[in-house]
């Protein structure tokens, strides 16, 4: 009970510093206020432009594809929040900068998981909100007690399971030094399962996304449940459980995956 | 010119010393191949053409615009930010080089290295599984040619704009990444300017985003005919002669007041 209520204190401690930082430079955080919705922006408007120019992608109407598109940034938004460090862990290893956190007496991976809390972050949530908002007044989305709930389920799930991959990428650079490129391939799959339904894709490529690497689960899945949307596959039960469930699965894999790595660091440096 | 062609060299041989990294970004690429032609497939279902534009010039529109992005990763912007930051810009400028001759280098470098990671395996790919990324003809091919050289200066005259502002204000923030989302976007990248309202499209002529990734596509897909594809080239060059005037005027400012940090 001590132990908990002191990394609690230290989770809150770096928190409160992390946010501190962050408020340091406004000019800095006004510039990823622009620069962030307008990615976002350009992505709408290009799911705007082809779906008005072909047709209902995979079955999938525009305001559907903004329900999907905006839960899909919520995820990304809050992962970018709490996970970010995962992105430059191959620079945390090359540059020997985990060293650092080997020689405190706190467990290592609450260090990693809580030494950059990424508050501005948040600006890729805002823009997020306002498109899942917009998408649920055009998809005439219910918040019933049901959905509400579902909804907050998938968006756990889909949080866990971005965090999840990204720790177990990150945690590559223990064995191959580099492993940003990874990252980059998971944004480029994250984007494209994110923003067009996933059931415009052949069944074997759905499989893969939904059974090897379930990147589908990230908002494909629940925004199909939420909208009674077509999904491709008709997988059994609550597909926001599932989701939750497959989250929480992958975030664990990753602790493990971290774990098992940091007793391959060699260090480096000097 | 030797130590010019000596840096490209390098940089060549830098790349290829990081075994997994070349074969991850491989697959990357790979991937990307295949999940943007099952998206132009699902919107192409059922429809023949759409702006005078079929399915399979679509799918080679997307083939070179991955082959482009590879080729346009121009790395001039990251490595003045990086060396300011850190104040090795100073050793940069002791060198018996032009630095930017030198960074030209360094990414003419990074085009070899991605014809020989990146391109020949994206061609091989798309032509046994995806379709064949063939020229419209001859002539079209060669002014593809010569357009995607005025689209490389282009692109890369506006990331060394970008890179000089790092020598006043040290970090410009997410400038840099907004000048980016507006490239994607703007140039056609992903989707094809010509599918965009007819108000923004007439914008966009003025603008030079479009002649970085549209323009030397549909060029070779065959959209644009040879004499159109001339006076393209043309405003190309007088893109270039623009950016390049204003580069050599903020450079000599920039040069006359630089301020070296760390130690």
């Amino acid at each position: 009970m001590k132990t908990l209520s002191r990394y609690g204190l230290m989770a809150m401690t770096l928190l409160k510093i992390n946010i501190q930082r962050g408020l340091e430079y406004p000019a800095h955080l006004i510039g990823w206020l622009i620069s962030n919705p307008l990615q976002f922006i350009f992505g709408l408007i290009t799911i705007k432009v082809v779906i008005s120019n072909f047709q209902a992608l995979g079955g999938w109407s525009f305001e559907q594809t903004v329900f999907l598109y905006g839960l899909g940034i919520i995820s990304h938004g809050l992962s970018v929040v709490l996970f970010i460090q995962t992105w430059y862990m191959g620079f945390l290893i090359t540059e020997g900068e985990l060293d650092r956190m080997l020689v405190r007496p706190l467990n290592v991976f609450f260090q990693f998981c809580f030494f950059d809390f990424n508050f501005i972050g948040l600006t890729d949530m805002l823009p997020g909100i306002i498109i899942f908002t917009y998408g649920c007044m055009a998809a005439s989305f219910q918040f019933t007690l049901a959905n509400t709930l579902n909804l907050l389920l998938a968006l756990v799930g889909a949080t866990a399971l971005r965090g999840g991959l990204y720790t177990i990428i990150g945690a590559l650079s223990f064995w191959i030094q580099r492993s940003r490129q990874l990252i980059g391939v998971q944004w480029k799959l994250f984007d494209y399962s994110a923003k067009y339904p996933m059931n415009i894709y052949p069944p074997i490529v759905q499989g893969i996304f939904t059974f090897l690497l379930p990147i589908g689960f990230i908002c494909f899945y629940p925004a199909s449940q939420l909208l009674y949307a077509n999904a491709g596959f008709a997988l059994p039960g609550n597909l926001c459980l599932w989701t939750f469930a497959v989250g929480i699965g992958f975030y664990m894999l990753g602790m493990m995956v971290f774990k098992i790595g940091l007793r391959w660091y060699e260090s480096c440096g000097s | 010119m030797k130590p010019y062609l000596y840096m490209i060299k390098i940089k060549l041989l830098l790349a290829l010393s990081y075994r997994y990294e070349v074969f991850i970004t491989f697959i990357t690429q790979i991937i990307l191949l295949f999940v943007s032609s099952f998206f132009w497939k699902a919107a192409y279902k059922g429809i023949d053409s759409v702006a005078m534009v079929n399915e399979r010039q679509m799918l080679i529109y997307s083939v070179i615009s991955i082959i482009l992005g590879n080729i346009f990763s121009i790395s001039v912007e990251d490595s003045i930010r990086q060396k300011v930051r850190k104040g090795n810009v100073a050793v940069d400028f002791l060198k018996p080089v032009n630095i930017f001759y030198m960074y030209f280098s360094e990414d003419i470098g990074n085009v070899v290295t991605s014809v020989v990671q990146q391109i020949i395996p994206i061609l091989i790919v798309s032509s046994l599984f995806i379709v064949v990324p063939a020229p419209a003809s001859a002539v079209h091919f060669i002014l593809f040619l010569v357009s995607v050289c005025c689209s490389y200066l282009i692109m890369w005259l506006i990331s060394a704009i970008f890179g000089l502002f790092y020598f006043w204000v040290i970090d410009i923030g997410p400038l840099g990444e907004i000048k980016n989302y507006m490239i994607l976007i703007l140039s056609g990248s992903f989707v094809p300017v010509w599918l965009f309202p007819p108000i923004i499209q007439k914008t966009l002529v003025f603008l030079p985003f479009v002649y970085i990734y549209q323009f030397p596509i549909s060029v070779f897909i065959g959209k644009t005919s040879p004499m159109p594809a001339l006076t393209g080239i043309a405003v190309q060059a007088v893109w270039i002669l623009g950016f390049g005037l204003l580069f050599g005027k903020i450079k000599r400012h920039v040069e006359k007041n630089i301020m070296v940090q760390g130690g």
